[in-house]
């Protein structure tokens, strides 16, 4: 980066481009779509559940979930497996809404999404909602939008859970 | 060492014997109180690590049994262990779960303790008469012993008894192992937690910690998709079961371990901690030993009844009613260690463990399932006797195939010698 303002051609999002985004995101994982869902991710992308708080440094405390893309794909190729936990696959409702954006800070090419998620889980006899704050960080890419990184912060994070194995 | 069968050599109880458990001892609320009272209020239970309660003033909260307590150092540097309920009418006088603080003051009528558990006064003295009510009498209740082993905080509510060190016998051993691998020594918590609960009894968790006939089934999703292979817990293992007697179970993989181990100590980072090993115990040898053991990368510990020092945690599992539990895993960081490679130990951690983990959630599905069959009646009891007849015996201590139930008889010995035959 030579100048000290940002290049012209740094992509933005409308809210209603973010919003179409992630609804389609949210649907991937509701339809069982874990493949496509991947794909939305950048190479280096990363998918965040932090641990006991809504936000902490994951180097130096504990995730529930803190995913390269690689693990990601690992995770994702468990629960196709459908061993044990996943032989009765979760049934997820995503419903987000409070969808804000901020554009890319100067010579940066990251846009930061956030919004607010209820998710609906039922799992044999269980029926959970987890309130979530979610945080995209998204970059285009040969005019498609990567998820660099989904951080999902549930509000219930503290608390004691018999198994989370589904994708928030 | 010779091979043998090992002889019972303590009473019967009811409803477990040697090596088998009968239903009821999962299910009971009756005898769940009695292994409060004869197992939570008699031997150690661990209670926190020092690493939580740096510095004077820094307190947590955590249970022995069902019991609410409060660790908490003082000014002087001593460390506490209180009963977290008011000398007055009861209610906790500490809610956090950690913090720093000088004073708890129940809310419910705001008598103030200072953190050593001594009563600073009634609120409104006046109105009590001198006579009747005395304040040096009203002291926060304590763990009368309270002792720590590598930083580990232990409590006994018994006020005779055995040591700890007698109570960790061949563990220390163990737990030694794994925190010499830390640059400096010595380990810490402030990682976070990990927290998940079931509907099942508490004793699950303690057998399934030191129970390698499970992984290969269990997990097989994980380790199919990991680098960690069906070899480690297969039939043809040189891994080992143990009980090391106390009660205390060991899960032993490095004989499977070495050459990952090799390969991690042949790496930069590898040759950077066998320097710092090296410096610290002064012999090269004994600090490759360590490092090619792995620490709790190479065997999972169980020390009774409720801790488990595996992978990069301290578990610590909270009984709560004979068909309800909480565990929570607290991951510890090396001292000494660079952000990056506690920043690895945490990622280790994070990939198998937790309500998320590759393998957590699995072994929660079978303690359901279990709870669920137990509901069979007249199918009555749970037989431990695999490997019964291929025990290595050597002192307290047997040892048998990395499928084994050693460790699951140890932990039942030490049950019924608590226990005793029941009444």
């Amino acid at each position: 980066m030579t100048g000290v303002d940002a290049p012209p051609t740094v992509a933005i999002l409308s809210r209603g481009e973010a919003e179409d985004f992630v609804h389609s995101e949210v649907a991937l994982l509701d339809q069982g779509r874990h493949d496509e869902w991947l794909d939305l991710f950048a190479d280096d992308g990363v998918y965040w559940v932090p641990s006991n708080t809504l936000d902490h440094d994951p180097g130096r405390h504990v995730s529930i979930i803190h995913d390269t893309k690689e693990a990601l794909a690992k995770r994702i190729m468990r629960y196709q497996r459908g061993r044990l936990v996943q032989e009765i696959p979760s049934r997820t409702l995503h419903l987000v809404g409070n969808v804000t954006v901020e554009p890319p800070e100067p010579g940066s090419e990251l846009v930061e999404v956030r919004a607010g998620l209820a998710l609906f889980e039922v799992h044999a006899e269980r029926n959970i909602t987890y309130p979530a704050h979610c945080h995209y960080r998204l970059r285009q890419d040969s005019g498609r939008w990567r998820i660099v990184m989904k951080k999902v912060a549930f509000l219930a994070n503290d608390q004691y859970f018999a198994s989370l194995a589904f994708l928030f | 060492m010779t091979t043998t069968v090992s002889a019972p050599t303590v009473p019967v109880h009811p409803w477990v014997e040697p090596t088998r458990v009968h239903r009821n001892a999962y299910l009971d609320e009756t005898l769940f109180e009695e292994e409060m009272r004869r197992i939570y209020y008699k031997t150690w239970i661990y209670v926190g690590h020092e690493s939580e309660v740096a510095n004077a003033g820094d307190y947590k909260t955590t249970f022995i049994g069902k019991q609410p307590v409060i660790v908490s150092r003082d000014e002087d540097g001593e460390i506490h262990v209180l009963m977290n309920r008011c000398m007055h009418r009861a209610a906790t006088v500490c809610q956090a779960a950690s913090g720093n603080s000088n004073f708890f003051r129940c809310e419910y009528h705001a008598w103030t303790y200072r953190n050593n558990g001594e009563l600073v006064a009634p609120t409104f003295s006046g109105g009590y008469d001198p006579a009747d009510l005395d304040p040096g009498k009203y002291s926060l209740a304590r763990a009368p012993r309270v002792d720590s082993y590598r930083g580990l905080i232990f409590a006994s509510l018994a006020g005779e008894g055995e040591s700890l060190p007698e109570h960790l016998g061949r563990a220390t051993e163990y737990i030694d192992g794994t925190f010499d691998l830390a640059p400096a020594g010595t380990v810490r918590l402030g990682a976070g937690t990990h927290k998940y609960s079931y509907g099942g009894n508490w004793k699950l968790q303690s057998e399934n910690g030191v129970d390698g006939y499970h992984p290969n089934f269990v997990h097989r999703a994980f380790i199919e998709t990991s680098h960690f292979g069906l070899k480690v817990f297969g039939g043809k293992s040189k891994g080992r079961a143990g009980s090391l007697g106390r009660g205390h179970g060991l899960l032993d993989m490095r004989p499977m371990m070495e050459p990952m181990m090799r390969t991690k100590l042949e790496t930069p980072q590898g040759q950077v901690l066998l320097e710092q090993l090296t410096q610290r115990m002064g012999n090269r040898d004994r600090a490759e030993k360590t490092i090619l053991a792995g620490g709790t990368e190479g065997y999972n510990l169980v020390i009774f009844p409720n801790l488990a020092i595996i992978g990069a945690q301290i578990r610590v599992i909270h009984p709560r009613t004979a068909t309800s539990t909480e565990v929570e895993l607290y991951p510890y960081l090396h001292d000494g260690a660079s952000d990056e490679m506690n920043a690895q130990r945490l990622q280790l951690h994070e990939a198998f463990y937790g309500p998320a983990g590759g393998g957590g959630p699995d072994d929660v599905e079978m303690f359901d399932r279990v709870a669920r069959g137990l509901a069979v009646e007249g199918v009555e009891w749970l037989p431990f006797l695999r490997g019964l007849r291929r025990e290595e015996i050597d002192g307290e201590a047997r040892w048998g195939h990395v499928t084994d139930e050693q460790p699951q008889r140890g932990f039942y010995h030490r049950w019924l010698e608590l226990m005793g035959t029941r009444t």
